[in-house]
């Protein structure tokens, strides 16, 4: 606590505002106090500084002039005679100080100086307070005289240094500050703030304040220092972060070769450390600050990713070209303001320059070995053609002699047949036989390919629809068969939006690729085949008349095989060398098993014939394939009822009757087990069935005896 | 596994995206229809199957021949051909 003495006061001299008007003078030389008070209803309301530099040395002023100069007295500490420590805190921040009487009114005033005076006179105090404020400000202190030597300092100070008294004390100052600016300050006088001094034990904030005498001369200086723990971090910080830049750098050049920044002009400002040779004429380096725009401009390379970033304001992707022929991935990120607007553009790119070489290389290498592949394929079917085509029926010699006519004509031709009769054969017999036959033949079956790849694979795709190396299109199925024959197998599932297209190029013999409007000429024969009834189609409305009478113009039926029993064993036969060719066997067919082969009904026609074929040498033991064995692969029962035996050369009645008969119960017996269920099938008595069965059962034992000898 | 670019064959806009990202796409698919300046409209395909990893344009966008579409994660598989 201290005391102040009530003669030491200042007088308060105060204009009551009511009393003034606003034009009236004041001759305030005459005042000797220097600060004077308004009052407004006895109450102090603001001062007014008369030693200001805006009054000192007028004489008179308006009360207008004052009042402008006033400051509110709200600003002013108004203290007891009797103030504790923390108070004076405050009132040292303040040119005056109202002192109030033990009624709480305002009895005079203090300067601060005359306060602090005041404060510093009470001896036991005076120490304690200058030590309290040195200690209780949290900055450091150093004290130094004018031999620049430490001769003060306070705790806060040693301990932001990271020292002690002892090697602080009468050291030169150099010794820990900096010694250039210690000088200066003794040399012009003038305070120097906010030197950051950063070593390995300390991060601190200095400044050097003179401490000058009356005559201007420097005595000495204060060194004020602040602790910014926060910056040996922040040091920390700007370290990681240059190496995380370096680690990025060295990533990003992984994922882009170049990475270009670029101003919201198209400026460039800033360049990676790697960039794509052979693409820019110049050295990056030359380029910074200039801009980018520039250099489409001049032809350098196009389109200019900067300029599409600016227009588009987004990301985009684009592919440069060099002049150099050079080709870049370039893709432009732009970055924005506060506002909204593009600040700056990273534009990172990839050269793909060699990629773009080796894909249009494998393109080109697909090309040639799908070429390569088509013509070995036509090699392997002429091959087969002409060695497979097995026949003896007059029916099929008829059918023979009018294929070698169509393959001179180029007529169109339409096969059809039960399923497996060998229309596609023919089809393959037709374009061997004929002028076509050093040229393609295409299958194109209708049924097996998806509804809406139909159209394309048959037409063809536009020109210039593609990017890359497709730029060529895709060619159909009537492009690629050009010149040659076209097979259109199943045309019975073909539908009905692509009958109309196809009549209409069978009428104009051209094509119009999906996707164009420009008809291409196309020279080509046209097969057709089916398996449907086309005619009852064609009632039915499922299929076209006219494309029917435009296909039909040479029709060819191949009879089912059960209708030309004469080819059945040579095609027997065929497939049966075939087989023990492959797996090198002798296999052969007794007599009486083509006879077995030749009363079959086959539904499934010569693919049937080829398929039992195969599992009579798959499951054979004995080389002889008898009819016994046959008969077993064949469902014979279901056909018996179905089909009639066909006898195809002159035999005594007796005889062939009772072949028959033999045959029957054989088969009968093989198939029902019991001579009851077998004299039901066969529709006579249990007796009869039983006695011709041992008849013939006997009659084969003797038979197989006499061959033994 | 490679990855392909699907850039624009023409100057137009963007009628319409067919695909989004991360589905499969089918060599010749139509994968974008652009109207160009003349006002057709034009599909882009590529010969390429794989899955879209993004893409890089709406509706509504302008593009110029060049101009990146969508990149695609090809897949290098010979496509069944008899
Ligand atoms: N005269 C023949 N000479 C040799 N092999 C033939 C003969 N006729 C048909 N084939 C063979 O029979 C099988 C079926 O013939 P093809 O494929 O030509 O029949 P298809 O009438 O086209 O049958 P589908 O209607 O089921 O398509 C083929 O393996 C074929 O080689
Ligand atoms: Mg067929």
């Amino acid at each position: 606590m201290f005391t102040i003495d009530e003669n030491k006061l200042n007088p308060l001299v105060s204009i009551a505002v009511e009393d003034q008007e606003e034009d009236n003078f004041i001759d305030i030389s005459a005042i000797k106090e220097p600060f004077i008070f308004m009052s407004e209803k006895g109450k102090l309301i603001s001062y007014v500084h008369l030693k200001s530099n805006r009054l000192a040395h007028k004489g008179k002023v308006t009360f207008q002039t004052l009042l402008s100069q006033s400051i509110p007295i709200e600003q002013v500490y108004h203290v007891n005679k009797i103030i504790s420590l923390p108070v004076i805190f405050q009132v040292i921040g303040e040119p005056l100080t109202i002192i109030n009487d033990e009624t709480g009114s305002p009895s005079g005033y203090l300067k601060r100086e005359e306060l602090l005076a005041e404060l510093f006179k009470q001896e036991e105090h005076g120490v304690n307070l200058f030590k309290t404020l040195l200690t209780s400000i949290p900055m450091g202190m150093f004290v130094v005289d004018r031999e620049k030597k430490i001769i003060n300092c306070n705790d806060a100070g040693l301990k932001m240094i990271k020292s002690t008294a002892e090697k602080v004390m009468n050291k030169p100052a150099e010794s820990i500050f900096d010694r250039e600016l210690i000088e200066s300050v003794f040399a012009t006088g003038k305070t120097i703030l906010n030197q950051v001094q950063l070593t390995d034990e300390m991060g601190v904030l200095l400044d050097y304040c003179p401490i000058s005498a009356q005559d201007q001369k420097i005595e000495g200086m204060l060194i004020v220092v602040q602790d910014i723990p926060t910056i040996e971090d922040m040091a920390m910080e700007i370290e990681d972060i240059k190496n995380l830049n370096t680690d990025l750098n060295a990533i990003l050049s992984t994922i882009y070769d170049e990475l270009l920044v670029v101003n919201s002009k198209g400026e460039l400002i800033r360049y990676s450390e790697n960039v794509i040779s052979g693409f820019w004429d110049t050295d990056l380096k030359d380029m910074i600050g200039k801009s980018l725009l520039e250099l489409e401009k001049k032809g350098m390379f196009s389109p200019s990713v900067t300029r599409l970033v600016m227009e588009k304001k987004k990301k985009v992707s684009v592919v440069q070209e060099a002049r150099s022929g050079r080709k870049v991935l370039a893709v432009g990120n732009p970055v924005f303001n506060d506002k909204g607007e593009i600040d700056r553009i990273i534009i990172a790119s990839r050269d793909i320059t060699e990629t773009s070489r080796l894909k249009d290389e494998l393109k080109e290498m697909k090309k040639i070995s799908e070429k390569y592949k088509k013509e070995l394929d036509t090699f392997k079917n002429q091959d087969r053609t002409l060695k497979k085509l097995m026949y003896r029926s007059p029916k099929m010699e008829k059918i023979i002699l009018q294929v070698k006519k169509i393959a001179e004509f180029s007529s169109t031709v339409l096969i059809t047949g039960e399923s497996g009769v060998g229309k596609e054969v023919i089809a393959q017999a037709i374009h061997q036989l004929g002028r076509r036959s050093d040229k393609p033949f295409l299958k194109l079956n209708c049924g097996a390919i998806p509804e809406n790849l139909l159209e394309s694979e048959l037409f063809g795709y536009k020109k210039g629809a593609f990017t890359g190396a497709d730029k060529e299109g895709k060619d159909g199925y009537f492009k690629m068969a050009d010149q040659g024959v076209l097979f259109l197998d199943e045309i019975g599932e073909m539908p009905l939006h692509l009958q109309v297209k196809l009549l209409r190029v069978l009428q104009e013999q051209e094509v119009i690729p999906v996707g164009s409007t420009i008809a291409e000429k196309v020279d080509v024969q046209i097969i057709a085949a089916t398996n449907k009834k086309l005619e009852q189609m064609v009632e039915q409305g499922t299929f076209r008349e006219d494309l029917f009478y435009r296909l039909n113009v040479i029709p060819l039926h191949i009879p089912p095989l059960r209708e030309r029993i004469e080819d059945i064993s040579v095609l027997a036969f065929h497939f049966l060398q075939q087989l023990n060719e492959k797996y090198d066997k002798s296999f052969y067919l007794t007599p009486d098993a083509i006879n077995v082969l030749e009363f079959y009904s086959w539904p499934g026609n010569v693919r049937e014939l080829q398929n039992i074929i195969e599992r009579l040498v798959v499951s054979a033991d004995d080389q002889a394939i008898d009819a016994e064995f046959v008969s077993q692969f064949l469902s014979l029962g279901y056909d018996f009822k179905k089909a009639r035996p066909i006898i195809t050369r002159v035999v005594p009645l007796q005889e062939a009757l009772e072949d028959v008969e033999e045959q029957l119960i054989v088969l009968a017996m093989k198939q029902y087990k019991t001579t009851t269920k077998a004299a039901k099938a066969l529709g006579v008595s249990q007796s009869s069935v039983s006695r011709k069965y041992q008849k013939i059962v006997s009659s084969r034992k003797t038979e197989n005896e006499a061959s033994l000898y | 596994m490679f990855e392909e670019l699907i850039t624009s064959p023409y100057n137009g806009v963007v009628q319409q995206v067919l695909v989004q990202e991360s589905i499969r796409i089918y060599e010749w698919e139509p994968l974008f229809l652009i109207r160009d300046e003349h006002g057709e409209l034009l599909p882009v395909k590529v010969g390429v199957s794989g899955e879209i990893q993004s893409l890089e344009v709406q509706e509504g966008d302008k593009v110029i021949p060049g101009m990146v579409l969508a990149y695609v994660k090809e897949e290098l598989v010979v496509s069944a051909c008899d």
